[in-house]
């Protein structure tokens, strides 16, 4: 294999793209809360899902727990990038343990100020 | 003991403050329990309890009566002041010691002094220098009189109770505010400020309420809206606040999950939803709304609704018709939900309600709005919207839940609807064509709809795909063997980017499929049907229904995401 004459520069550049990419991964622009009022998806397990299928499913997606909703048997998770959010949202649908993904929508208030 | 005649009588009776009074309760109303009225049965009967009878039951009589007031122009009449007697149960005592002067035959009736009291009007100031139209509308400021809630003549008959909890579903409350402190819940099973969660129920210290973004017990308010909402719902009365609210007295419960900048998460208000359910809520205050349909936020509602819990909801602010488009949660087809839209003081439609009249349920005053904020613990500020629309309905709630506290959610909800004040301009534009108003609410008991038995879908939402079908079945049982199709009520929610790629039918479990869509709406979004079949056949409805979507062309996906069927009740 022949070695590029630039290849020392090429290697701070490499290294910075790589941990550009991980950041975005890691923490995707539209998902910058900590459980609060950022962007979040909400799934809904059946009754009969196990703790083991739950976390059987947060690992196949990446999902990151914000909260759980123990009446609701659903859970808020760190939004998915916006590129695969969509597809990803289905693919939990069709899981045997998932009632239903929907993405946590923003309401505001309804007054005139 | 002494005898002397006051002409004025009455008068003085009915001047005293009813709080300043001692009373028990006889038969459910206020009275005196050391004064009576009577009647002698001779002239000059009084004589005989002076002290001048030798008759020792009736001088036993006479030792237990401090002295007798005649009237003067009302013959044989007085009222019997009785010597003070506080053992036991006083109402008891009294009912005893009427017994006993009914049986000496000295008096042709005698019966309790009940407490008479003026109606019920606060000093709040702000009530009484008119700016609080929406409770009462003399016309001042151009207004049109008795354009209101009609509160006043309702505060005769019920200020409140502070058994009644009314959580507002918002921005918070401050409820340091001078005019809320005093109204606000406190929870029973939380010692405050000891840094533990003392009742086991997920949130350490939440002596008012909770905060959903954070997830702590403190609903402080950052943004003034929760709290604008609270002074209406139950601003507390006759104190140094100048604010009232529609229910003097009421427990209130602040439930924060909108931030400082007036938005917030499906999530965080499912949230709050699920802890005033835990808690025991009886009113849930949402002026709030926004998103598409969310099933999350649909079941959490249901969830309320089984709980037995009022749902009221702002209409929205868009100036738009509901019944066309949707606005969430108002539109949820729930049982528990009201819908509010707003009304000026001259009784007209805000230019920017939103209205619909399958939709939207009835009217309140949503315009100049003067009410407690969060800037500091006596902030005030004048609002407009159909936010602050929704928390005179439940107010009134609060005032009818208090009287009648076995009222189911259906109702409560059948009184407010079904007793409304008219007015024109609601007349088409929403489901009851009035106002909400506290005095019918209360006079008027209604019977609730008898509901239809409802038939829901399971194992929904299914994705449709792009050019592909999906099917959904229903199974309907015990249902009349012969059922007209057109009595029966489809709803459906279907997500879609482009709605003229669909087809949709429902087939019976007997006879033709119904056609419910047919590549209409070119690129609108979403098909949200709530409406009766519309074939006149009769069939046996009992077995499998199947609900059949098709994409017929490229490109765009969608989501079946609920439908059902409603029954109606047998007759």
């Amino acid at each position: 294999m022949r070695i590029p004459i630039d290849f020392p520069l090429r290697i701070p550049v490499f290294s910075a793209v790589v941990i550009l990419v991980s950041a975005l991964l890691n923490n995707p622009l539209d998902a910058e809360d900590g459980g609060g009022n950022g962007a979040s998806v909400i799934v809904a397990y059946t009754q009969e899902a196990t703790s083991q299928d739950i976390t059987k499913i947060e690992e196949k997606y990446g999902l990151q727990l914000l909260k759980a909703l123990a009446a609701a048997n659903s859970r808020v998770y760190r939004a998915l990038p916006s590129r695969i959010q969509e597809q990803t949202l289905r693919a939990l649908g069709s899981e045997k343990a998932v009632r239903y993904a929907e993405v946590d929508q923003e309401v505001t208030t309804k007054e005139e100020k | 003991m002494a005898i002397f005649t006051c002409a004025a009588l009455a008068v003085c009776a009915f001047t005293l403050p009813a709080g300043a009074q001692d009373t028990v309760l006889i038969d459910g109303f206020a009275a005196d329990p050391n004064t009576v009225l009577v009647k002698f049965a001779s002239e000059g009967g009084e004589s005989a309890i002076e002290g001048k009878s030798r008759n020792p039951r009736i001088a036993k009589i006479a030792a237990k009566i401090r002295r007798v007031k005649m009237f003067r122009n009302l013959r044989r009449q007085a009222v019997i002041e009785l010597r003070e007697d506080t053992t036991g149960d006083r109402a008891l005592r009294l009912r005893e010691r009427i017994q006993d002067l009914q049986q000496s035959g000295l008096f042709e009736y005698v019966e309790p002094d009940y407490i008479v009291t003026k109606s019920a009007t606060p000093t709040d100031a702000a009530f009484t220098d008119g700016r609080l139209w929406g409770l009462r509308n003399t016309g001042q400021k151009g207004g049109k009189t008795g354009a209101d809630v009609e509160s006043v003549t309702a505060w005769d008959q019920t200020t409140g109770s502070s058994n009644v909890i009314v959580g507002i579903i918002d921005s918070g409350v401050r409820h340091t505010h001078q005019d809320l402190e005093g109204n606000m819940w406190l929870n029973p099973g939380e010692i405050a400020n000891n840094g533990l969660d003392d009742d086991d129920n997920g949130y350490v210290d939440d002596i008012h309420g909770i905060n959903a973004i954070t997830g702590s017990g403190d609903p402080m308010d950052d943004d003034g809206h929760g709290s604008h909402c609270a002074g209406t719902i139950g601003a507390t009365a006759n104190d140094s606040g100048v604010h009232v609210g529609v229910a003097w007295n009421v427990s209130l419960m602040g439930l924060k999950f909108l931030s400082a900048k007036g938005s917030g998460k499906n999530s965080n208000a499912i949230e709050c939803i699920d802890y005033a359910i835990e808690m025991g809520v009886d009113v849930l205050n949402n002026s709030w709304g926004g998103g598409g349909f969310s099933q999350a936020l649909f079941d959490a509602i249901t969830r309320s609704r089984e709980a037995g819990i009022l749902f009221v909801v702002a209409a929205s602010n868009e100036g738009t018709n509901n019944d066309t488009k949707v606005r969430y949660p108002s539109g949820f087809a729930i049982a528990n939900i009201i819908s509010v839209a707003a009304l000026d003081r001259t009784d007209k439609l805000a230019s920017f309600s939103n209205y619909g009249a399958t939709s939207v349920h009835l009217g309140a005053p949503g315009v100049d709005i003067y009410s407690t904020t969060s800037d500091s613990d006596s902030s005030y500020d004048t609002y407009d919207g159909t936010s602050m629309a929704a928390p005179h309905v439940s107010g009134v709630a609060a005032l009818v839940k208090s009287k009648f506290p076995s009222l189911t959610v259906a109702e409560l909800k059948a009184r407010l609807v079904n007793n409304t004040r008219p007015v024109t301009a609601l007349n088409g534009r929403t489901i009851s064509g009035g106002a909400v108003s506290a005095k019918r609410a209360l006079d008027n008991s209604t019977t609730p709809p008898v509901e239809g038995t409802i038939f829901t879908a399971g194992s929904l939402p299914k994705n449709i795909p792009d050019r592909g079908t999906v099917t959904s079945t229903l199974n309907v049982s015990g249902q009349p063997t012969s059922v007209a199709l057109n009595s029966v009520v489809l709803q459906l929610n279907v997500s879609h980017t482009y709605v003229g790629d669909l087809i949709i039918t429902l087939q019976p479990p007997r006879g033709s499929a119904i056609s419910l869509w047919n590549r209409a709406g070119k690129g609108a979004n979403n098909v949200i049907l709530n409406q009766s079949l519309t074939s006149t056949s009769r069939i046996n409805p009992n077995g499998t229904w199947t609900l059949t979507v098709q994409d017929r062309a490229a490109d765009d996906t969608g989501v079946l995401n609920s439908w059902s069927l409603e029954f109606p009740a047998a007759p």
